[in-house]
Formats: C-alpha cells, structure tokens, sequence
C-alpha cells in the first residue's frame, strides 16, 4: 500500500501543523530538516509542501489524499473534496473595511470593492442582495482606496493593525477564518480506516 | 494566423492510439455486458433545448452549460446529461412502449468547468436507464450491472457506496428553514463540511432532525452505521434504514466489502428520490460512477413512471487503466504493401486478399523502393511485397 500523502500550506501552517505531528507521536525529524525538498516522509505518511490553492488542486485531483490549508482559501476555490476538520489554527477572519469615517452604505451610488478574494466578495455582496462592482488586487490591497480606485476591501484580517495604520477601519465581519483538514472524496472511500486513524489523531493533537 | 489553431478548446483533447483504443475496449465491453442482460442503445443529439435543463429536476447551473443558439434563436445546449434526454425519449417515442424500458448509451457530455483546474469539459459517458420498474429487484439489477460493468473493465479494487436521497428530504421536511439554509446545509453534508454544518444546524432550534443532520455526513462505512443511525434518527428515516438493510444483506452476501454505505450521499440532483449509489476505484481521485433511482423525473414528462440508472465515467477508467498495465497492441506489426508503376490495382487487390487472411496490412503511396523500405523500417513492418508484374516479398530484419 502507497503512504497516504498529507499536502501541507507552507508557511505558518506548516509549522503548526509539525508541532500537532509531533504531538500525535509522528517522526518529523526529515520535515524540520526538509532543505529544499518538498516531499518528505513523517513515519508511514508523505507530507508535501504546497502553495495554498494548490494543496486544494492536488486534493481534488487525489494526487494528495489529506490537505491541511486555510478557510480563506477554501473558500476562494470551493470544489469536489471532503472538509473533515476545523484545526483551530490560523485564526483570522475576512472583514469589509473602508475609509474611517466614511458611511460605506450610504448614498445611492454603486460601490466599488478591492480584494485578493473576489468569489468571497461576490458571495458575500450577493447574500447581502448589493450590486458592487468587484476588482481584483494582487497585493496590499489596503492601496486600492487610499489611491480612490475602490470605496472599500474585502480581506483578510488578524489584529487590523495594517488598516489602522493606513487610515482605513473595520466596516463589518464577513466570515471567520482557521485552518481546515481537506480530503480527497474517493481516498475517504477507499482508505477509510487509515484516514479516520489520522484524522482523529490529529482532532486530538489539536493546540488549542 | 490565429494562435488558436494548433490547440483544442478549454478542457477537451485529442485521442490518439492506446487512447483510443482502451475506449472502445470499454465501450465495447460495456456495451455487451448491458446488451446481454437486455438493454438497447440509445443515440440522443448532442444539441439539446435548453428548456430541457431547466426542469425543476435538472439541477446543473446555467454557468456549468455549454449555450448555443439555432436560426430561430431559440437556446440550445451541448448535453450536460444524458438522464434528461433519455427521458424525454422515452416520454415521447416509446410512450406506448412495454413497461420496463431498458436503455443504455455510450456518450459524451459537455460541462463548463473553472478553467485552468484540469478538468474534463468533454466526458465520455456510459449508463443504463431502467424505466418503469420499482422495487429491490430492479435496485439490486441496476447495482449489480454497475459492479459488474467495473469488474468486466478489470477492475478488482473497487468500492461501491449506496445512500438514499430520501433521507436528506425526510430530515429537512420539517426544518423551520427557508430553501437556500437547506441547500447550504445539503452542500456542507455532501462535502462532509463537519464544522459548518455545525455552525449553520446552531442557528436552528435543537430536534432530533438536527441532531440526526448533524451527524449524516459521519454515517458512512460498514453496516453498522445502521444501528448508528436509528440510535440517532428516533424513528425519522425507519423506513429507509430498513430498505439499505435489505439491499445490504443481498449484496454483501455476493460482492461482501466492495458494498459499503454513506447516508450523506446528498446529489445535487434534484430527480433522486430514492436508492442513490456511487462507486470508486483505486488509483482514481474522481467518483467513477454516479446513479440512483429517480421516481418522479419522468412526471415532469407526463409520465408516471418510476426509473432507476447510473453512468461511468468512461475517461476515468481508461485512463486509469493505462496506469497501471499498458495496453500492449498498438506496435503491431504489420505487412506493407508496395505498388510499382502501372500495377497500382493489383497491388490494392493483393492488400484485399491479405487482408481477408487476417493480415494487417498498409499501402506505401511512395513512387521509389528506396523510400518505401525507409518507411518500412519506422514502421515496424515484418513483411514489405513489391507488387509489379510479379509479387515478391521481402522480409524487414
């Protein structure tokens, strides 16, 4: 039997993700020492490091059977695969936010949104029943109304100190955030035991 | 010139050799075994009025359809499902048919998947359709073509689920929830989305359906689950629990473990309405196959007609298949065939008649010996004849 291969986020999520490892009794010995490798061996199970959307590609595709990546991203790229379990980490949310001061829902005129997340946008607005009008920024995305070119953002939000500092303030919450256990549909079907095994060790080894 | 010339449309490709050839091999396969167990072929067109899919059964969005227009401007799809057609078949031409109507077919549907994810627009689909039949029987018939059909394909490692979509439709009857809660919550049960299914069931008051909804996505594996379920549901879903017992005890004694359940199997298609099942295999990240019993369907054709089908993802097997063991004709070695000047029919003749011995034959259109003989080399050949005023072969080593 292959090992079951774990897609993790790099980055922070990884290194959470290797403190839960190591609490659940796993050897992440290769995984600390990784150099430039990006497929390691954690004892009976292969962990590859990825860029978030593509931990959801490789689930989606069963290259990767378990991924470990964030809501936001989830979110962003919604597709066929199994979300088994909210870690708990990665905390943060996805907040509306705009000049201080400035009424965002007031006048007649139709808004422009900035964000690095337009589906999240686009849902969020569409339950809301709003026209917007949506553009997608790649980067600091807290520009985009400073320079005028949107009336607000749409991103993500830990401590809210970056819009602070640049003048902007929270309009409202739009969705929690934290990192999730994705898996693939027929992996879940067909290495039922050995996921469940994983998926609860990890429930358990959970920080917090 | 255009850069788009020398490339096929998003999501689709070319076939070419083995390719080809593990598809026929499946079709034909398939075919025979549906053939020998009493269904007919049915060809439905590729172009369909979009009216068909906007039925209240059909549930694919119009974003995930191919849209066309006909001179009259009326609006035309590229069949997304072949289910809807065939019922519309037999709704209409075979309306005064002899109950039940066995149907099968072999091909493609076209959906419009995001772009750039890897995606299959173009699928090449194959099924059965068994209308005007209800009950275990006609069920297991239908499951048992399903496990039958993968293992006639040769495969071995397999796992068939089977659910029951009226048990998502007793559980949400009576939830004080408007349609888009309930859709939220069948999408976060179908991607056993644990924790924001927990978050959308918080906002409702507590009952035994959403205790029951809540644990449906956990409710998959071995028969036990069962048990699991009753403990659970009260008395809410009795009947369907019993109904997968019994299918459980037929086909477990028969196929054992390759049978297993999951009571979150929650389709988005809205014409399910009873037994639904899905198979895997392994090697495969995709559901292979895809079917289950939809009851009402036809009523939306006038129609009371129970029906029951499924469909295989042709191109998921095939290409799993190649996988793992390589089909191994394509280099057959073949005969070639060269004409001299003047003696082009006798040379077409003396194919003719190599052929009908069995022999795989090919006619070099070269006007030199030279050339001929390169080619003869490439291709693998064991035998070249020169045909002119005399025959004479040559063997290639």
């Amino acid at each position: 039997m292959k090992p079951l291969k774990i897609a993790l986020t790099k980055g922070r999520l990884e290194k959470d993700a290797i403190t839960m490892f190591d609490k659940m009794g796993l050897d992440t010995a290769a995984l600390k020492e990784k150099g430039r490798r990006l497929i390691l061996p954690v004892s009976q199970y292969e962990a590859v490091l990825a860029k978030a959307a593509d931990v959801i590609t490789y689930i989606e595709h069963g290259v990767c059977d378990i991924g470990i990546v964030g809501k936001d991203t989830i979110l962003e790229y919604p597709g066929g695969y199994y979300e088994l379990l909210d870690l708990g980490i990665g905390k943060c949310r996805f907040a509306l936010a705009g000049p201080k001061g400035v009424d965002f829902y007031g006048g007649y005129s139709s808004k422009t949104i900035a964000t690095k997340y337009p589906h999240v946008a686009e849902r969020f607005f569409s339950k809301k029943g709003m026209d917007v009008r949506i553009i997608k920024i790649e980067g600091s995305v807290e520009l985009a109304p400073l320079l005028k070119l949107a009336d607000a953002i749409v991103d993500i939000v830990e401590t809210g100190k970056t819009l602070y500092e640049n003048g902007l303030e929270i309009i409202e919450d739009v969705e929690p955030i934290s990192a999730r256990v994705i898996v693939n549909m027929a992996s879940l079907k067909m290495r039922k035991s050995e996921i469940e095994d994983f998926v609860a060790r990890l429930d358990e080894a959970k920080l917090c | 010139m255009s850069e788009y010339i020398y490339k096929t449309p998003d999501g689709t490709r070319d076939f070419l050799f083995e390719e080809c050839e593990s598809h026929n091999r499946i079709k034909i396969l398939l075919a025979n075994l549906y053939e020998n167990r009493g269904y007919h072929e049915a060809i439905t067109p590729i172009l369909e009025n979009y009216d068909l899919f906007n039925l209240e059964s059909a549930s694919l969005t119009q974003e995930e359809m191919y849209k066309l227009t006909d001179r009259s401007g009326h609006l035309l799809v590229l069949r997304p499902d072949i289910t809807m057609p065939i019922a519309r078949l037999a709704s209409t031409r075979l309306k005064d048919a002899a109950l039940p109507l066995r149907l099968y077919y072999n091909q493609k549907v076209f959906r419009v998947n995001p772009s750039l994810k890897g995606k299959r627009n173009e699928i090449n689909q194959s099924g059965i359709e068994l209308i005007g039949a209800s009950g275990v029987l006609s069920d297991l018939e239908v499951i048992t073509t399903a496990l039958n059909a993968l293992c006639k394909c040769g495969i071995d490692d397999l796992t068939i689920e089977i659910g029951h979509a009226g048990i998502f439709k007793k559980l949400t009857e009576s939830l004080p929830a408007d349609e888009s809660v309930k859709e939220r919550i069948r999408g976060y049960i179908e991607s056993k989305s644990y924790s924001s299914l927990e978050d959308e069931l918080s906002d409702l008051p507590e009952s035994d359906s959403v205790k029951a909804l809540r644990y449906l996505p956990r409710l998959f594996g071995v028969r036990e689950i069962i048990k699991t379920a009753r403990d659970l549901c009260g008395n809410l879903i009795n009947e369907e629990l019993d109904y997968l017992n019994q299918l459980l005890d037929c086909l477990e004694a028969e196929y054992g473990d390759k049978v297993r359940l999951d009571l979150g199997i929650v389709h988005r298609n809205n014409y399910y309405t009873g037994m639904v099942f899905r198979g895997y295999i392994k090697g495969s990240g995709q559901t292979v196959v895809s079917g289950g019993r939809y009851d009402k369907l036809l009523s939306e054709f006038g129609k009371d007609w129970p029906a029951i089908g499924f469909a295989i993802n042709i191109d998921a097997i095939a290409e799993n298949q190649r996988n793992f063991k390589l089909t191994n004709s394509i280099q057959q070695k073949c005969f070639l065939v060269f004409a001299e000047k003047g003696y082009e029919m006798k040379a077409l003749k003396y194919m003719d008649n190599e052929i009908s011995n069995g022999t795989i034959c090919q006619i070099l259109p070269f006007d030199n010996t030279k050339s001929a003989l390169e080619i003869a080399k490439v291709r693998n050949a064991y035998k070249f004849a020169v045909v002119g005023k005399e025959i004479n072969v040559i063997s290639v080593d």
